[in-house]
């Protein structure tokens, strides 16, 4: 397989697999040795690749497998939060403040769930993949699937409540 | 007292959505309503959950794709390290041919020079060899290839 036909293949998924990694690693610069990493073991594997009906899974399967592996080793005390600025649409200065704080809090809020909840939060709300693709990434039955996403989202509904509840105060 | 059906198709969507029940249609519909300006006040909650999500997505990877081998890193070192054990060698050898030259001749500028060859060789051997363990260890090839995004 040649450089041109590799990059066809493995080119279209680098941001999915980029936000993955950034998603349970947090650091920028630990996202971009993972990814960095991936597409080294790629090219290494690209004989193989071409035998592989589904190499998007198969990559996202392995970042999350590198990401994880990261995060239980020592490393993982280098690892720091990293916040992140989002602009709102509203017109309305004040509301767009007061959003833009609860669009960061989000990410916080993210942080402070378990690697399950974060990676279905990951791969359904912001990747969009369907059951059956993250049943494969993530080797999880459609059933946990939905357990952790549905408590995932909850916990953020909650955290944002307590939030709103607080500044009314 | 009229509801507004939209939103009330809205809060049973959410129903569903928090019961990891929605199909990723109906998701993208949630979506569109929260980053939109006419989100329902009582539903407020919810904005900023999915402008977050929606956000996300278009952070993307931006640096050049390196798909080099470790073996290549550690030779560019190994030529690091002997290129500074040159200099090294180099400066020691400024400092001996400054303190000699009021003492001696000729005699000494021939030792100097014997002593850089010696040291140039050592280096260039230093670097070969690495080479040829490069080159008989490493089956797949090394390739460097820069993507501009």
């Amino acid at each position: 397989m040649n450089q041109k036909a590799f990059l066809q293949i493995v080119m279209p998924f680098r941001d999915k697999v980029f936000r993955l990694a950034k998603r349970l690693l947090v650091s920028q610069e630990e996202a971009e040795d993972a990814t960095q990493d991936l597409y080294m073991k790629l090219w290494n594997n690209r004989i193989q690749l071409e035998t592989y009906n589904n190499v998007e899974a198969y990559a996202m399967t392995i970042t999350k497998n590198y990401c994880l592996d990261r995060l239980k080793s020592k490393q993982a005390g280098n690892l720091s939060l990293v916040h992140s600025n989002f602009s709102s649409s509203s017109p309305d200065l004040q509301q767009a403040l007061e959003i833009q704080d609860s669009v960061n809090m989000v990410q916080d809020l993210i942080n402070e769930l378990p690697e399950q909840q974060k990676m279905v939060i990951q791969l359904r709300d912001i990747e969009q993949y369907d059951y059956d693709e993250m049943e494969r990434i993530l080797d999880m039955s459609q059933a946990a699937i939905r357990t952790n996403l549905s408590r995932a989202r909850k916990s953020i509904r909650e955290g944002l409540m307590q939030k709103h509840q607080y500044i009314a105060l | 007292m009229i509801m507004n059906t939209e939103s009330q198709k809205i809060e049973h969507l959410i129903e569903k959505y928090m019961n990891a029940e929605t199909s990723i249609q109906e998701e993208a519909l949630l979506k569109n309503y929260f980053t939109s300006d006419k989100v329902a006040p009582h539903l407020n909650q919810y904005q900023s959950m999915f402008i977050y999500f929606s956000n996300n997505k278009v952070e993307h990877f931006s640096q050049n794709l390196r798909l080099k081998t470790e073996n290549k890193r550690r030779l560019w070192l190994s030529g690091i390290a002997a290129g500074i054990a040159l200099m090294i060698g180099g400066m020691a050898l400024q400092n001996y041919y400054q303190q000699q030259q009021a003492e001696k001749a000729l005699a000494d500028t021939k030792m100097a020079l014997e002593l850089i060859a010696k040291q140039l060789n050592k280096g260039n051997k230093a670097i070969q060899e690495l080479e040829n363990v490069e080159k008989t260890k490493n089956k797949a090839f090394r390739t460097e290839l820069s993507i501009a995004k």
